[in-house]
């Protein structure tokens, strides 16, 4: 039984990394973006999650608000970043995590700083039923995905990827295209930060932590670039790759470095031996 | 031969397609583009030579909007294009290729060629065969050789809704057989409406292919006509040809 809560506690957040890995794959792996402010999305939508559901507002609108939030946000630091490319987008990008993070522990008032916020009342009142919902939403926006980007949308955002004169001199608006990418990219890591917020009940500054960051890379990378099946399949592997570490026995301050160094492995073996990932059709340079 | 500037000539502009006014264009103080003033007239192939450095892809460069004149002005069917962005001059009517193909390198054939205008299998066939690429519409445009790139390339500029298509350098390195058929492809598209502006090295192909040229010479315009009269133009045949 004890065992079976493990299981389903691990596929909640399994879940959680799904969505993230597709979303950040959308603007990553199919329109070309070095995005690193993926994780301060996550953490928008959590924070506002956290801050709205304290506050007493219904559940849907909190869902809604995180959303809009976070793809606010995405559209905010499309409008800067717009004639920004390959690193300097990716330095760019991660300034604004580090903003956020920054806001995060300083707007005391608001977010209670290095404290959190506790507290978050939970979605619902057992881990099986979260699972469902969660399982669902993924479901949902798996298939929200998997449908833009096989659109004449997604089309267009793997032509911008691939060429963005090529794209400009076919009529294409790259800017629009782009800001919408990171938008739905941003938008989607707000509603996994949601779900987060409700699972973990607690939220703080740590949200916005460069681990995470690295993790989502990790399952895109080895999924592949402009695969989402690959990012879904990634996602489970990464995620529950190190969970047999617990059961050997190691104490926790071996468990957490032993982890990240099997992360690290992971993806110095794939850009060597498979550089497209799993099942990915572009090559990461 | 008398050099053609632009001229006040109403009925002459209003059978122009494109019309380049006075347009400077300067790369960190060096002038690439300086006082060249040109007319396009519709209907017809409008070969645009001179040496390498002469300004002739800047030119390209500036008409799609993708480099904006310092000074200067351009109308395409009478619209000024200067100061839209690359996605509406586009829009208004303009395809074009690249010295260099720039395909979407990992989309397939079908793919590259919906983004240009979205249509069915059968039509898109059609325009591949047009062109000569034998290919399945499912073959990922890596995978083709140089030749078949620039080929699609081509299907594609084709195949984006337009009436003035700009070619830079077409049959830059292209095997015999593959330059006679961009040749007959290009002479088709004019046949159905489209006016061609290229660029291109090969004189014999600029030659036999065009009705009017337009040369270049360190970003000015040296002399426009008919191949036969740029061929037996003095300041040509001194500056260009090195005769």
């Amino acid at each position: 039984m004890a065992f079976s809560a493990y299981l389903i506690h691990l596929g909640i957040l399994a879940c959680m990394y799904v969505m993230l890995s597709m979303s950040l794959n959308l603007a990553l792996g199919f329109t070309g973006m070095l995005n690193l402010g993926h994780v301060a999305f996550f953490g928008i939508g959590a924070y506002i999650t956290a801050i709205l559901s304290m506050a007493g507002l219904p559940l849907w609108l909190t869902f809604i608000i995180a959303f809009i939030g976070a793809l606010l946000a995405g559209i905010l630091l499309s409008l800067p970043t717009s004639r920004l490319r390959g690193d300097y987008l990716a330095l760019a990008t991660l300034g604004f995590t580090f903003i956020m993070a920054a806001i995060a522990r300083n707007w005391q008032s608001v977010t209670r700083g290095a404290l959190g916020i506790p507290g978050i009342p939970r979605l619902v009142a057992s881990n099986e039923l979260y699972f469902v919902w969660i399982g669902l939403s993924t479901v949902i926006i798996a298939s929200l995905l998997f449908w833009l980007t096989r659109s004449r949308i997604g089309r267009t955002l793997q032509a911008i990827r691939d060429d963005e004169l090529g794209a400009m001199v076919l009529g294409k608006n790259v800017f629009a295209y782009r800001m919408l990418a990171l938008a739905v990219s941003a938008g989607i890591a707000g509603i996994a930060g949601f779900f987060f917020a409700h699972f973990i009940t607690f939220v703080d500054p740590s949200v916005f932590s460069i681990d995470d960051l690295i993790l989502m890379f990790s399952m895109v990378i080895l999924g592949g670039l402009a695969s989402l099946r690959g990012s879904v399949i990634a996602s489970f592997i990464i995620f529950l790759l190190p969970e047999p570490l617990r059961f050997i026995g190691f104490p926790s301050s071996i468990v957490g470095p032993a982890r990240a160094i099997l992360f690290a492995l992971i993806l110095i073996l794939m850009l060597i031996y498979k550089p497209r990932g799993l099942f990915g059709k572009v090559d990461l340079a | 031969m008398s050099i053609k500037t632009v001229s006040n000539n109403s009925q002459a502009e209003e059978s122009a397609i494109l019309r380049v006014v006075d347009i400077k264009k300067s790369f960190g103080g060096i002038a690439a583009v300086n006082n060249c003033s040109f007319e396009v007239q519709q209907g017809i192939i409008t070969a645009l030579i001179g040496p390498n450095g002469a300004g002739k892809t800047t030119l390209f460069n500036m008409i799609s909007g993708l480099n904006t004149p310092d000074s200067g002005a351009m109308f395409f069917q009478q619209t000024k294009i200067i100061g839209l962005a690359p996605y509406q001059i586009s829009r208004l009517g303009i395809s074009r290729t690249f010295q260099l193909t720039r395909l979407f390198k990992n989309l397939t054939i079908k793919e590259n060629l919906l983004v240009a205008k979205e249509t069915s299998d059968t039509n898109l066939k059609k325009i591949l065969l047009s062109v000569g690429v034998r290919k399945p519409l499912s073959t990922v445009c890596s995978d083709l050789s140089y030749g078949q790139q620039r080929l699609v390339e081509l299907a594609r500029a084709l195949l984006f809704p337009h009436s003035l298509l700009l070619l830079d350098e077409p049959t830059a390195g292209v095997n015999p057989f593959v330059r006679q058929h961009i040749k007959k492809i290009i002479k088709q598209a004019v046949k159905q409406g489209t006016t061609v502006l290229l660029i291109e090295h090969d004189m014999d192909f600029v030659m036999s292919l065009s009705e009017q040229v337009i040369v270049l010479n360190e970003g000015s315009v040296l002399a426009q006509g008919t191949p036969a009269k740029i061929k037996n133009n003095k300041h040509v045949l001194e500056v260009y040809l090195g005769k």
